[in-house]
Order: structure tokens, then sequence, then C-alpha cells
């Protein structure tokens, strides 16, 4: 995971009074394969002790929100998505790549965003090592689009991030 | 977290065999606690569990006699985690009067998944059997189970009396 800048002047206050007031998505337990993105997270829960209807964290797509977001960086001839993710205290998520339901899917960029300065207790794990010290609006790049990570709130506030994934059809 | 050895010669592998068929304290629900003292649940229920406690009031099943030098006064209790389980952040409590020392044995090799954090600290890479002392009794820990398998891990806090 490498900060490649920091966009906090683009983070909207109602966006967080938003995330914070409102529910969305539910998953795994309102996992529906409408919802399911196309290069984004989605951890095994079946066929594991996992229960497929536990709520592990609570999602946020663009249809579910009343504000209109432009991305604050652009790859051209890519296609995008992006989400963000609400842990409420004792939420977090298994460990897990994410997924690429498209298989034409090529150079596949994640990034990940928090939304607040980083606290203890709001866990971002990725390959074995526990992302800290960030700031809100910092934005990181995975080095491998396909790292194990995980994440979750061991902590005393809501936690709340943005995911943006870019790629390539061929 | 200090390195103090490994000790996995040490640990009974019925103590494994009893911890992974049975269930345990479900904790906080059934510990003896104030709710008003619950750092966090989840969907305000009390239906989120931390973790299940092995105990000595548990079980004569499971009888610890650590092998390693320690104050003679001791505590133990046995931390399982099913998927999912979070310990939110905490600092343990100590009686006055006495010098503590708190210990940590993971009962498996670390998995990816089974999180413990000292401090910012991830706890990863360590065997069956590793014991670690806190080098900081008020050290901010929290556990939990992000993984596909059960974790199991021993704490004792030994002391002696001032």
């Amino acid at each position: 995971m490498n900060c490649i800048g920091n966009y906090a002047h683009w983070i909207k206050d109602e966006w967080i009074d938003y995330l914070k007031s409102n529910t969305g998505i539910q998953l795994p337990k309102e996992y529906t394969e409408d919802n399911r993105n196309t290069n984004g997270a989605s951890a095994p829960f079946t066929d594991t002790e996992w229960d497929p209807m536990c709520v592990c964290c609570i999602k946020y797509e663009p249809s579910n929100l009343p504000f209109n977001i432009t991305l604050p960086i652009t790859h051209e001839g890519y296609e995008h998505e992006y989400w963000f993710i609400k842990f409420p205290c004792g939420m977090g998520q298994p460990i897990h790549q994410d997924y690429n339901k498209d298989s034409d899917s090529v150079d596949i960029k994640r990034y990940w965003m928090p939304l607040q300065d980083y606290e203890q207790g709001h866990i971002f794990i990725y390959k074995d090592t526990l992302i800290t010290g960030y700031k809100k609006g910092d934005l990181y790049l995975y080095d491998d689009p396909d790292a194990w990570h995980t994440a979750g709130n061991f902590g005393l506030h809501t936690r709340l991030s943005l995911n943006m994934t870019y790629w390539k059809s061929i | 977290m200090k390195y103090l050895g490994n000790y996995c010669d040490w640990i009974n592998d019925e103590w494994i065999d009893i911890i992974n068929s049975q269930p345990g304290k479900r904790v906080p629900q059934e510990q003896d606690i104030d709710k008003n003292d619950y750092i966090f649940d989840v969907n305000n229920s009390f239906n989120h569990v931390y973790y299940e406690q092995y105990d000595s009031e548990y079980s004569d099943n499971i009888k610890l006699t650590p092998s390693w030098p320690m104050y003679s006064n001791f505590e133990w209790w046995i931390v399982k985690q099913t998927t999912g389980m979070l310990i939110p952040m905490h600092q343990d409590e100590f009686e006055s009067g006495r010098i503590h020392k708190r210990y940590w044995m993971p009962f498996q090799d670390y998995t990816p998944g089974h999180i413990f954090l000292y401090e910012d600290k991830l706890i990863t890479d360590y065997k069956k059997g590793d014991l670690f002392e806190f080098d900081d009794n008020l050290a901010v820990h929290y556990s939990g189970n992000a993984s596909y398998s059960t974790r199991i891990v021993l704490q004792i806090s030994a002391w002696e009396y001032v």
C-alpha cells in the first residue's frame, strides 16, 4: 500500500454526515448479484464458518447516495466503480481478496481512502501489515490488486472509508 | 511484547479438543459485569459475543501449571474466538497492592486473519506455544478473528503482593 497523495479538500462534510446517519447495504446479509461490484470486495462467506446472514460492514453504492460524486482521480480508457464502507463499532470483515467478476478485466488498480484521521481500533490490515498514522483523505494504491486484506472497527467511533477500482476491459 | 520462549510441548492437545468441541462462557453476556461497562455491541443489542472464555472455574479437565518461571499467584483464562468475534480495544485493570505480569500464548501457529493488536502493532508470525509478556501492563490491546478458522489463545495474569 502506497500513499500517493492527500485529497482531504475533496471530501465534503455532507457525505460524512449522510453516511453516519443513514444505513446502506448490510453485507453479507443483503448481498445480491445486483449490488455486487464488478471488481470489488467479495469475501467467501459460503462454505466457511462465517454466517452469511451476519452483518460485517455497511456498503454505500453511488445509486444509494443522494449526492453525485466526481472522483478525485481519473484513468483515461479505464472503467471504474466506487463505494463507501461504514464499520460501526464491533463490525469486521473476513480476510479476503477482491473479486474480479469480469474475467476480461486487466490492469486493475485498487484505491483506498479513509474519510477520517487514523484512530486506534480502526483497522485496515493489508498483507499482514496494519495501516496506521493516516490522515483523512490520504489516497492509497494497492501494490497488488489481489492482496489479502481485512478491515474492522475495534474502536469507539464509526469508521468510514472509500474504495475505488479502475480497470481495462479487453 | 517481549518474547520469552516456546512452550509448545507444554500444551496438552486435549485442552484444544475440549475448547474446540465445547462452548465456553460467552463474554460479555455471561460475565458478571455491568452492561454500562460494555465498550460496544452490534446494533445496540447484547447479542454480540466478544469471545468464549475457558478458565479454572469452567472445567476440571483443563488444569494449567505453567512450566516457566513466574510469580506464584496467577489466574489464567483461555480465549476462543470463532469467526467474526472481536474484542474491543481496552486496557487491563489490576488490583492495587500487587506487582503484575501479563502473559499471552497462542495455541496455534499464526494464521492471517487471527488478529492481536498491541498498541498499534499487529502480532504476526508466531508459533503455537510462543510465550510473550506485555512490556507495558497498561498497553491498549484488542483481538479478533477475521479468518476462516477458530482462534485460541491463553492469557495469564501473575502477581506478587507488595
